[in-house]
């Protein structure tokens, strides 16, 4: 499968974190990361994944690698936002085309961010299980639930669509081998062409996936499955030096790049 | 369609939220062009209703990002909200416009969806998340012009998608 942030087991004090503080201590250094608009805030927050990868013990290579099949789109980011951005001094501006420094600088950081936040969100898949994630998510939010916010029934959503996710991903490659298979893909012509050609990839897709919702839904409905409102769970936390130690790392992190911002 | 049965519809069109852009960005462009993650988003919001579509608007994206790093975290809150009022509405108006499944009443929840959605992104960049630096120039560039192709795709697609949904016995007349 074609994922980034592929689950890498390991015994890293990230690895053994509690799900719920691994989410919010992540969440904490996202929102870090997304407010850093300057060299200073950029460098931090790239000493601050390095620092990441190296204490889980997950090598940085190959998701800068995956990262590099994704060039177009950062290319397509940069060059929107250095044509297209509104400024008073362009270097060039015609209809609404406008090339100047303030969209090449808000091009420059939109990328560094992108990069920055999907390594970080790379490693988060790999020091978590998608369970977990889903498990230190519900946690989270269980709180919302008082205002009776359907966490639970949302949080099951989101689970039963992760599991279903490599299953998917496995069909829409067979349905394209099949395609192909029948002479369906024209392979290595022109991008329109290869575009045009998923388009009824698109059909049988929908088709399978609903057949399994259907599938699945007879079979939870068969074991007397009566929704998420009535199961009984049970929400743990276990807050240890570990967990302490990650929380005030990231909220320093969050106060760096608060301090830094606009600074250089 | 009862309610375990919109539960699982709207967990597979979030996993499809994360599948199908994976097939499409490799093609140069893809995902700009052809915006394959609003299909299960609005097909959601049609097929279930708008709170499933809504869950479905935000969740999608959220698990692409953390699963395939598409969307990029900074573009991630502008899409939750696009993609979420796509759900949302597509959803309230086939309540209201969709009775009985029709065809046409598919069409114009998609339509005002697609609009509705837009409006609000637009709306929700201008004011929050590009505060001072947005225009309506580039509103109209980024979700008009560029992503035509996805806008015609979306059009056609969706509609064929209900009728064979429907034809298959997966969608309920009555709910649309």
């Amino acid at each position: 499968m074609n994922l980034l942030g592929a689950y890498v087991p390991g015994s890293s004090p990230l690895h053994r974190l509690d799900p719920c503080i691994r989410m919010l201590s992540f969440s904490i250094i996202f929102a870090a990361i997304a407010i850093s608009d300057s060299i200073c805030g950029y460098l931090l927050s790239l000493a601050a994944v390095v620092l990441l990868y190296r204490i889980a013990a997950v090598p940085l290579m190959p998701s800068i690698r995956t990262l590099w099949r994704f060039r177009a789109f950062f290319i397509t980011v940069f060059l929107m936002n250095a044509f297209f951005q509104p400024s008073d001094d362009p270097y060039l501006s015609w209809w609404i085309v406008m090339f100047s420094s303030d969209g090449i600088i808000m091009g420059a950081r939109m990328v560094l961010s992108v990069i920055l936040l999907t390594q970080l969100s790379s490693l988060l898949t790999a020091v978590a299980t998608p369970i977990a994630i889903t498990d230190g998510l519900r946690t989270l939010l269980h709180p919302l639930s008082i205002l009776r916010i359907p966490v639970d029934e949302a949080s099951a959503i989101v689970s039963i669509a992760i599991s279903f996710i490599p299953v998917l991903a496995a069909e829409s490659s067979s349905i394209m081998l099949s395609a192909a298979s029948r002479g369906a893909v024209p392979e290595g012509r022109k991008a329109k062409e290869k575009a045009l050609s998923l388009i009824p990839l698109a059909l049988p897709l929908f088709l399978s996936a609903f057949r399994r919702a259907d599938e699945l839904a007879a079979a939870m409905e068969a074991r007397g499955y009566r929704g998420e409102r009535l199961r009984r769970r049970r929400i743990s936390l276990s807050f240890g030096g570990r967990e302490a130690f990650s929380l005030l790392l990231s909220i320093s992190l969050l106060i760096g790049a608060i301090a830094l911002k606009g600074v250089l | 369609m009862d309610n375990l049965r919109k539960t699982l519809a709207c967990s597979v069109c979030i996993a499809l939220c994360v599948v199908l852009p994976m097939a499409f960005h490799a093609i140069p462009q893809g995902g700009v062009l052809f915006s394959p993650m609003h299909l299960p988003v609005l097909l959601c919001g049609i097929v279930t209703s708008w709170p499933f579509g809504l869950i479905c608007g935000i969740a999608g994206p959220l698990l692409s990002s953390l699963f395939t790093g598409m969307p990029g975290a900074p573009m991630l809150p502008q899409m939750m909200v696009e993609l979420g009022s796509y759900g949302f509405m597509a959803g309230l108006m086939m309540r209201l416009a969709g009775r009985g499944g029709k065809l046409s009443g598919v069409v114009v929840s998609l339509v005002a969806a697609m609009l509705f959605g837009r409006i609000t992104a637009g709306l929700a960049r201008a004011f929050i998340f590009a505060r001072g630096s947005y225009s309506f120039p580039a509103w109209i560039s980024s979700y008009f012009v560029s992503c035509l192709p996805a806008i015609i795709m979306q059009l056609v697609l969706i509609p064929l998608i209900y009728a064979a949904l429907r034809k298959a016995g997966f969608v309920d007349r009555r709910m649309g």
